[in-house]
């Protein structure tokens, strides 16, 4: 199966990407960011296990029936994770081949049997590397280290084989439109048989907590459930998996092991069945070639913002492009199905008056308004982060940098504070329902507003300081759709985050101060509503270095030169 | 109309751009030619505006491209080798785009012609993955013509087309010209550079060598040749594969 060409193809390929990664440790930007990552590493993990090292190794020994329960809710969570995978398909290309693998491999005397097993097991190194990753994070709790090691590599695996071949058969099932195999006829029917004992035991829980309303008595329900027979027999195959990344010893590994071998070689000969399915039913268009790991995501057509005038301001231009941008690369239905039950719930609590829910519910709304706006912005890179790659074409408009800075800042600054705001409204539906108690109505509505002031204009500044790094360091801040992988993007990424925040603190002090005794002086007058006008003056002071620091970045952005991006 | 006086472009201690001087007229069609990492592409996009030159003066229509970028760019246009577009545009909308950027006020009457003629009308709606590398190319042409330039620049604008693309494309230039437009073409397709410029001007390692309509170079001593191959081989320090050439043929 791993024939000597895959074979040397492997070797050749490993030691020529770590030369690769060593030799440009030779640029400061990359030898920063690996001391960086490695520093972090070895701090946050490595550390626990070398101190650990002399010890013997402590056995947490679950009793028999909470281990049953933890391995029948890792059975539940893989259920899931495999039947939401049927039901909701993620569009992605099964089995890549890069551009020279298809050159060469698929014009080459070799099965493409023989193809599909070398890249399977090629993309076990990179299970195995995670599951080291893992391994580090949970080396004090686990009982058995080789154990879990071996098991959620086992898990890992099979999980992956079965997700591509479920990517492979419903490619397949699309394009040829008949009958699918029996292969595939009986992996449906395992999964439909573990959600009917799933949702068995699901159901009366939810029932429960439908009447009593108390989650306790909700999980206990489940757990009596779902440790039926007819549960547990239905959820086998995923709790087979799960039995031995928690074994105590050798021992109890290898008689919870076989099983799972056997359970990983089925799907991987059914990965390779619906492979082979794939192509001989002309469904190579789901197994498309791309050029390096990993593809860039494709953009979906959808209806533009607004119709854009051909005459006015040019940052407007660029406002419609990367607003199309966004709504061209993103998932409407993940978002609708966050916002919807999100608004149904803050509606129907209001409505409903459930105090306790709401009271629970609206420090989880605060955290996630604040948390958009300091973190948004490294999600939504629908700017300059983007179009770095394209900076020729820009350097062809008849458009300053100024006016292109602007233009580019502006459109993930006016996502990201219409979610802001959204979320500051049902935060406010959420203050309807549980009412509270300290402050009056004046001094919430003074806060709403103030927020609502504020934090757009932080996502602005956050945003110009995302910006700001890639005309300042171009080679130190992912550009374009794809992200750069190693310690050392992870050290790169880590420093410009921490310069980010750092660089927003500061910027924001001088504002703080000023709000902060505006709002001092104010309250003697008019008390908690006097936050609204410090809000205010915080926000002017932001804007006035804002728009400072986009006239200065403009300038270095005319002169910026895209051969040496495009270098980087 | 197009004007580079002692353009140079410094790449460290690369002298990518030599002291580099010509101009085009409006109406006149300028092949640029040369040999692999001559400058040519170096030399349009310092026309472009997408780099600075290092010293030197270039003039789109008596604008400074350095000190007066804005208006010097809204009279050119840059089609590069590789058509760069963006993904999640279609091609009325990146039409749109170049409409607003440009301040092309009757874009709205003059979009679906351009589009006719180029023969990408029914695609007006397509992303550029759905897209032939020919069709995209046309796309790009499209950009560059809508705001009715009158500098043009084409680097290597026959790469990717068919035979009737490459005949559309040729009639394109020509028709830009006719209308005044000042244009220069950088390609290696010797016999097109023949076909359709007046003048040709040959650089090599960032120098210009030659300068002058296909007659005037053939004229010249030392550069005496059949055609613009031999004048280019000749030009360029290669006379002995000019000469085995000339032997071949007899």
């Amino acid at each position: 199966m791993f024939d000597s060409p895959f074979l040397y193809l492997s070797a050749c390929s490993i030691k020529n990407r770590v030369l690769k990664r060593v030799r440009r440790l030779r640029e400061p930007r990359y030898l920063i960011g690996a001391v960086v990552g490695v520093a972090y590493l070895y701090l946050a993990f490595f550390r626990r296990v070398r101190i650990r090292r002399g010890t013997a190794a402590r056995s947490i020994g679950f009793p028999p029936e909470v281990l049953g329960a933890i391995q029948l809710a890792g059975g539940f969570i893989l259920w899931l994770v495999v039947a939401a995978r049927w039901i909701f398909p993620i569009p992605t290309q099964p089995l890549r081949l890069s551009g020279a693998e298809r050159d060469f491999l698929l014009t080459a005397p070799v099965t493409r049997r023989r193809i599909t097993s070398y890249k399977l097991l090629r993309s076990q190194i990179a299970v195995f590397l995670s599951t080291a990753l893992m391994l580090v994070f949970a080396w004090n709790a686990v009982t058995s280290r080789w154990a879990f090691l071996l098991g959620m590599f086992l898990l890992l695996t099979t999980l992956r084989m079965h997700l591509l071949g479920v990517a492979l058969s419903r490619a397949t099932l699309r394009r040829a439109a008949g009958r699918p195999d029996p292969a595939t006829i009986a992996a449906i029917a395992v999964i439909a048989v573990a959600s009917a004992g799933a949702l068995l035991a699901l159901a009366p829980g939810v029932l429960a907590f439908a009447r009593t309303r108390d989650l306790a008595t909700a999980l206990l329900t489940v757990h009596e459930t779902a440790s039926r027979p007819v549960t547990v027999a239905a959820l086998l195959p995923f709790t087979l998996l799960v039995r031995p990344v928690f074994a105590a010893g050798p021992g109890s590994f290898l008689v919870a092991a076989w099983p799972a071998v056997v359970l990983a070689l089925v799907n991987y000969a059914w990965v390779v069945r619906c492979e082979e399915r794939a192509e001989t039913s002309e469904a190579t268009s789901e197994l498309q070639t791309v050029e390096g790991k990993r593809s860039p995501p494709r953009p979906v057509y959808r209806r533009a913002p607004f119709a854009l005038a051909t005459h006015g301001r040019p940052e407007w231009a660029l406002v419609w492009k990367n607003l199309i941008m966004l709504g061209r690369y993103a998932n409407a239905a993940m978002l609708l199905r966050v916002a919807i039950p999100l608004a149904v719930f803050a509606i129907a609590v209001a409505g409903g008056r459930q105090r306790q829910l709401a009271a629970a519910a609206f420090p989880f709304a605060i955290v996630i308004s604040c948390g958009l706006t300091v973190l948004g912005p490294y999600s939504f890179r629908n700017d300059l982060r983007q179009d770095l790659a394209r900076l020729a074409v820009l350097k062809t408009w008849p458009v300053s940098g100024e006016r292109l800075l602007w233009g580019e800042v502006l459109a993930p600054t006016i996502a990201l504070t219409a979610i802001v705001w959204v979320c500051i409204l049902l935060t406010a539906v959420l203050v309807l329902a549980a009412p509270p108690t300290a402050l009056g109505w004046p001094a919430w509505l003074a806060i709403a507003a103030s927020a609502a002031i504020v934090l757009p204009v932080v996502i602005l500044a956050q945003v110009v300081v995302q910006n700001a790094a890639v005309v300042l360091f171009p080679g130190w801040v992912a550009t374009g759709p794809s992200r750069p992988r190693g310690v050392e993007a992870m050290g790169q990424q880590m420093l410009m985050f921490a310069g980010s925040l750092l660089l927003l603190l500061v910027g924001i002090l001088p504002g703080a101060v000023v709000g902060a005794l505006v709002t001092f002086v104010g309250s003697y007058l008019i008390g908690w509503p006097a936050i609204f006008p410090g809000a205010a003056a915080l926000a002017a002071l932001l804007i006035a270095e804002i728009v400072l620091a986009v006239r200065l970045l403009g300038d270095v952005l005319d002169r910026t030169d895209p051969t040496a991006v495009e270098a980087g | 109309m197009i004007e580079l006086l002692a353009v140079t472009k410094l790449y460290g201690d690369l002298r990518a751009v030599d002291a580099l001087s010509f101009a085009v007229a409006r109406g006149e069609v300028v092949g640029l030619i040369g040999p692999n990492g001559a400058g040519k592409t170096t030399t349009l996009r310092c026309v472009a505006g997408i780099q600075r030159p290092s010293s030197g003066t270039i003039r789109i229509d008596g604008h400074d491209v350095v000190a007066e970028p804005i208006e010097a760019k809204r009279r050119l246009a840059f089609v590069p080798d590789e058509p760069q577009l963006f993904d999640y545009l279609t091609v009325s909308e990146h039409l749109r785009l170049v409409a607003r950027l440009y301040q092309v006020v009757d874009a709205d009457a003059a979009i679906p012609p351009l589009l006719e003629q180029l023969e990408i009308a029914d695609k007006r709606s397509a992303l550029p993955a759905e897209l032939s590398r020919g069709m995209r190319q046309k796309l790009a042409v499209a950009c560059a013509l809508l705001h009715r330039p009158v500098a043009l620049l084409f680097d290597e604008p026959l790469t990717g087309l068919d035979p009737l693309g490459i005949r559309r494309m040729k009639q394109t230039i020509l028709a830009c010209a006719r209308e005044g437009a000042a244009v220069i073409v950088s390609s290696h397709l010797l016999h097109l550079v023949e076909e359709i410029c007046g003048r040709i001007v040959i650089i090599a390692k960032g120098r210009k060598v030659a300068d002058g309509t296909l007659q005037e170079l053939a004229d010249h001593p030392g550069l005496a040749g059949a055609d613009l191959e031999e004048i280019f081989l000749r030009a360029t320090g290669h006379d002995a594969e000019a000469s085995s050439g000339q032997n071949a043929e007899k």
